[in-house]
């Protein structure tokens, strides 16, 4: 366990001996940074910073649409108007949107 | 175009979406909802519904307010025998559809003390429209339901209604025991107070009762309208009323029935009989209400002569045709009277169908067999404005292509053509009094729909039930519309453009005299005046004639004529004498009216009796030349036929001041007089004149008898009433 560790530090000193003068290219830099594992934190950082592109149009007219859907009701826009006439001593009502199809 | 944005952003963005979508759409949709509601909008349920539907959304909350919406009131459709309508008329899809969606939410287990109210508050609802509409059975069984529950305030409701069925059911004590066991409590709300008013005015305690409505109307006014399914417990201003002008000691008992099984929770309203049919401003307050067996018993009432009517939710009488009742009126006079009112299922149309366009000449009407029925008639409906609004309209019977209008089959076949060469309606323009289009082209018009209604009757004429429901939809109802196109002349009568019609066919008739629309056409316009004062008789009479001759139809004439006043017959006896010689060959029952007033105008009165008695029903007429020939038990007869239409005159002190003229006849001076005033009736009197020629005669009359029968004769025909 000694002996390993002994060699471990040998190796760690000859080596940071021989690359004290060494300069990386912005490019073998870059190649490291962009290998290296990454952490949890960055990852998430890097995809909430991600930017995306969004056509506007379709983008408020499916808002637009969605918000249609849910806040008025389908039957909306059926005419519910409707009027009483007296028929014969019946009371009879008339509502709009209810033509009888003519056969 | 696209626009780049961060993810970041972009999930901020959703999350505020979200947001908007779990609260604030939801919010929004109820306060659109709740704006609507304000201005009486019916598109106010749709965003109730609309809210209810989130699954964000309270769902007890959502679903009360939903059924709430649903229901416009509970104000009920008053139906007198002098007149019917009212009621704010919740569809009975809407009720339904409500009495799902609280039979649902009772169904939840509430926790939050906030849903716990609305559970309250549905199950009222429920209760309430199920005695709305009359369903005394499933009212029990969620009674039952109530009263096994364990949150007390559920407990109490279930015993409030309870306790008003006993009150309804006429056992009182059973009622009052269930006032006793919570007027201790603080569970009490209006409902408890409505229900003790109530037990306390149908006891006799007035004073009581109406202190009790008092307070509830100081201290939540706006809960009398909804209280056990009515809106007909703003008693305030009814007990001065009922007090000044009703209350005594003799009580109204009866049924209500449909097909002669019960309808329960039927309000009872009583008006006096000569103040016509009228609503009041603030609905009606029954004065008897009927049991679980469609029995009622009213509040005590003094001696008088009353029109008894009901109230119902409109929706109940969706598929229901009138049947009327035994009597018009109820007569009070020391003794207790009887009334009872009949609905019937209506009867089912097979053929035509709603909206049927017609191509050829004929159609077939078919229709569900009635047991009892002794024979149909079949009535389109005419509105007096062919096209555009539909507005006023009239039904008259239909003659099939062999002339009957009496079919004793279930089916019967029209020729169109037949019925458009014998128009027998008369119709004018409201605005200028213009003779209506129909009036002379007759019905059927091309391009105009015409409704069909079946009725059926029993031996005596009287209405078993009819296709025509009392509430209903148009687009329900059998139709048909012929096609084709009118032409020049026939556009100018549509257009009401008289002048240049009466131009027009005088033109063809220079030319061809035998023109048989020129013919007919003009014996209409002439005969009936396309204006008042317009009228040409001895021109219609001319015209009428030489369609009779060539035609061989001789309805059109007796039909243009018939309408002539006693004054225009004498005018134009002759002429109209031989018409009725034409026409008694073939008598109609219509002739015998127009043969009747050919004799009062000739002043052949004995003639003038002999032919009402041929005739379908007993008219006044008749019963008033029963009196003039001193024949006054006959005259009883007359009153008491099924055929005679109840009104006033069949009261029974009419009867009985009769019977007793036919055993002391009034002698002298006193006959004369009678017999003066009898004539005047008999050849009309106008409205404005009838408040004299009754005070001139009464004054001169000192027989008790013939008082009362004047009386009741200036009762009935509202010469009291100023216009």
């Amino acid at each position: 366990m000694d002996k390993k560790d002994k060699l471990g530090i040998d190796i760690k000193s000859i080596m940071e001996e021989e690359t004290l003068d060494l300069t990386l290219s912005q490019k073998a830099f870059d190649n490291i940074i962009q290998h290296r594992k990454k952490s949890l934190r960055e990852k998430i950082q890097e995809f909430i910073n991600k930017e995306i592109e969004i056509p506007v149009a379709p983008a408020i007219i499916g808002f637009a649409v969605l918000l249609a859907v849910t806040l008025i009701p389908m039957d909306i826009f059926k005419s519910q108007n409707e009027r009483i006439i007296d028929m014969g001593g019946s009371y009879v009502i008339i509502r709009e949107g209810f033509e009888v199809s003519k056969k | 175009m696209k626009i780049k944005i961060k993810i970041k952003t972009l999930i901020f963005a959703v999350f505020i979406l979200t947001l908007t979508f779990i609260w604030a759409i939801p919010t929004a949709t109820l306060m659109i909802a709740g704006y609507l509601e304000t201005k009486d909008s019916e598109k106010a349920s749709l965003f109730y519904e609309k809210y209810a539907s989130y699954p964000t959304t309270p769902s007890i909350e959502s679903k009360y307010l939903h059924a709430n919406s649903l229901i416009r009131s509970f104000n009920k459709f008053t139906i007198f025998l002098t007149g019917w309508g009212g009621g704010e008329n919740t569809s009975p899809e809407d009720i339904e559809k409500a009495k799902q969606i609280l039979m649902e939410t009772l169904a939840e287990k509430p926790v939050k003390n906030r849903e716990k109210d609305y559970y309250i508050k549905s199950y009222k609802m429920l209760l309430d429209i199920l005695i709305a509409s009359g369903d005394a059975e499933t009212l029990q069984e969620w009674i039952a339901f109530g009263q096994k529950g364990t949150d007390e305030r559920l407990v109490y409701t279930a015993d409030v209604y309870d306790g008003f069925l006993h009150h309804v059911n006429g056992e009182g004590e059973a009622a009052k025991s269930i006032i006793e066991k919570y007027d201790e409590t603080e569970l009490k709300d209006t409902i408890f107070y409505v229900l003790k008013a109530e037990i306390a005015l149908f006891d006799g305690k007035y004073e009581e009762s109406e202190k009790i409505y008092d307070s509830i109307y100081k201290n939540n006014w706006r809960e009398l309208g909804k209280s056990f399914g009515s809106g007909g417990y703003y008693r305030n201003d009814w007990f001065d009323r009922f007090m000044e002008d009703f209350k005594g000691d003799n009580v109204i008992t009866g049924t209500v029935t449909c097909e002669g099984k019960p309808m329960p929770f039927v309000e009872i309203y009583v008006q006096e009989a000569k103040e016509g049919f009228s609503f009041y401003a603030s609905g009606e307050n029954y004065v008897a209400i009927t049991d679980v067996n469609g029995e009622f018993k009213t509040l005590g009432l003094k001696d008088g002569l009353y029109s008894v009517g009901i109230g119902v939710d409109g929706s109940v009488l969706a598929n229901k045709a009138f049947q009327g009742s035994t009597m018009q009126y109820v007569e009070l006079n020391g003794e207790d009277g009887e009334f009872h009112l009949s609905f019937r299922n209506t009867l089912k149309i097979y053929s035509p169908e709603p909206g049927e366009r017609l191509s050829g000449e004929e159609f077939t009407v078919s229709w569900e067999e009635i047991e009892d029925a002794a024979y149909y008639k079949v009535e389109p409906v005419v509105f007096y404005e062919p096209f555009g609004e539909r507005g006023i309209s009239t039904r008259i019977y239909a003659k099939d292509k062999n002339g009957e209008y009496k079919f004793t089959e279930n089916q019967a076949v029209f020729n169109i053509n037949m019925i458009r060469n014998n128009p027998y309606i008369t119709v004018s323009d409201s605005d200028n009094g213009y003779l209506g289009a129909q009036a002379v082209l007759g019905i059927f018009i091309p391009g105009v729909e015409y409704p069909i209604v079946v009725n059926a009757y029993d031996e005596n004429n009287n209405l078993i039930t009819g296709s025509l429901p009392l509430r209903s939809y148009y687009e329900h109802i059998p139709s048909i519309t012929a096609e084709g196109s009118l032409n020049e002349g026939e556009n100018f009568i549509y257009r009401k453009n008289y002048p240049a019609a009466i131009e027009y066919y005088e033109n063809i008739l220079k030319e061809n005299p035998d023109d048989i629309d020129a013919l007919r056409y003009l014996t209409r316009i002439y005969g009936i005046g396309w204006k008042e004062g317009e009228q040409n008789f001895e021109r219609a009479f001319t015209l009428g004639q030489r369609y009779t001759e060539i035609s061989g139809n001789r309805e059109l004439l007796t039909n243009t004529l018939g309408g002539m006043n006693i004054s225009e017959i004498k005018e134009n006896r002759e002429n109209v004498y031989l018409t009725l010689k034409e026409a008694m060959k073939d008598p109609d029952f219509d002739n015998y009216y127009f043969l009747s007033r050919y004799y009062i105008a000739v002043e052949n009165y004995e003639g003038a009796r002999e032919a009402l008695q041929m005739a379908e029903n007993v008219t006044d007429n008749l019963i008033f030349l029963n009196m003039y020939f001193g024949d006054y038990k006959e005259a009883v007869e007359s009153i008491k036929s099924e055929r005679f239409y109840r009104s006033r005159l069949s009261s029974n002190k009419v009867k009985e001041a009769l019977e007793s003229l036919s055993e002391s006849p009034p002698k002298g001076d006193e006959l004369k007089v009678f017999n003066d005033f009898l004539l005047k009736l008999i050849n009309s009197i106008p409205y404005n004149e009838g408040q004299n020629v009754y005070d001139e005669t009464v004054k001169q009359i000192s027989n008790n008898n013939i008082k009362t029968i004047l009386d009741e004769i200036y009762l009935e025909r509202n010469w009291d009433i100023e216009y």
